[in-house]
């Protein structure tokens, strides 16, 4: 809103009030009501923490997008492939550290949280290689994860698309 | 380039389906097991999340290839025709094709750049470097790792609520 200079009206702070009370609705209902539907993972305030802190950092890059977008006459498809391909640039070197990334030295829990075990019980930051394995061992796995970027695709383009 | 409304509300359909799919898709792959172990990956699965905004990039650059051919094809059956009905000296190709080319894209908006084209200024619009992109694309890592690991966190339909 600042930094864009868009004219913000009545109901625009309206709709974002509406939007507030209602995730914090749903948050807060996570933690009153324990003895809900099973489910595999629990709501925990570890998640709700990451998922605010994600939804600035999508916010920041909306506005630069958006920036981006009006200020210059590059095609959406272009301006979400460039980010894609940044993305995977920086991630394939992460990847590679995170590899090399031992989390022996962690207590339980923290490492239960943070890092991922392989089928040898090693715990690394991040285990790239034994992920690839899992998903060669596994045909649907491997689906899924093909689905995810397909998904994520169609979702990005949609998304630039609306902004422009 | 204002789009239609109908365009518009195409587009905001299309984001809610592919990201519910996506968020589907994700869930489900830290529900599978491969190799005795929980398919646990966050970093692995937004490395795949950027691949599929690359995937982004090469439609664009296909699009592209198959638009200049057309118009290739378009300016070699005016040269032909033209030349059949001057029958001698008729305009210069290359020229030909440049200046439609230019016509095409001034059609997006956008600041304008003065290009020298064969000894001739011409306007064309800026577009923005791709090292611009990397912006926003360290903000979708920040945004992106966290979301993965907050779904790691939380129950699917709470994030799917949050993520909105």
């Amino acid at each position: 809103m600042i930094f864009l200079k868009t004219k913000q009206h009545r109901h625009h702070f309206l709709g974002l009030g509406v939007v507030v009370t209602a995730l914090f609705l749903v948050g807060l209902s996570s933690f009153v009501e324990k003895s809900g539907t099973p489910s595999t993972r629990e709501t925990n305030v570890l998640g709700i923490v990451m998922m605010l802190l994600s939804l600035l950092f999508s916010g920041i890059q909306f506005v630069v997008e958006e920036a981006l977008l009006s200020k210059y006459s590059t095609h959406p498809l272009k301006v979400v492939g460039y980010e894609g391909l940044w993305g995977t640039l920086v991630y394939v070197v992460t990847l590679v550290i995170m590899q090399h990334i031992s989390c022996d030295g962690l207590s339980e829990k923290v490492r239960a949280d943070l890092c991922a075990v392989n089928d040898l019980g090693e715990w690394r930051l991040e285990d790239t290689i034994f992920a690839l394995r899992q998903m060669a061992a596994n045909g649907f796995l491997f689906f899924l994860v093909i689905g995810v970027t397909f998904t994520i695709a169609f979702y990005n383009f949609c998304g630039v698309s609306v902004t422009r | 380039m204002a789009l239609s409304k109908t365009l518009i509300y195409t587009y905001l359909t299309g984001m809610v389906l592919w990201g519910t799919a996506n968020t589907i898709l994700l869930s489900l792959q830290f529900s599978e097991t491969s190799l005795n172990v929980q398919y646990g990956h966050p970093w692995f699965q937004t490395i795949t999340m950027f691949l599929g905004e690359t995937y982004c990039l090469l439609v664009y650059y296909i699009m592209k290839y198959l638009r200049n051919r057309k118009q290739k094809q378009k300016d070699q059956e005016k040269l032909i025709s033209g030349e059949e009905a001057k029958l001698a000296g008729a305009t210069d190709g290359s020229e030909g094709v440049t200046s439609n080319e230019d016509e095409e894209e001034a059609l997006e908006k956008g600041p304008m750049v003065e290009v020298l084209i064969d000894g001739t200024p011409t306007m064309v619009p800026k577009e923005a470097s791709p090292f611009l992109m990397f912006i926003p694309s360290m903000c979708d890592f920040g945004g992106s790792t966290l979301l993965a690991f907050a779904l790691l966190n939380m129950q699917t339909s709470i994030y799917q609520m949050f993520r909105g």
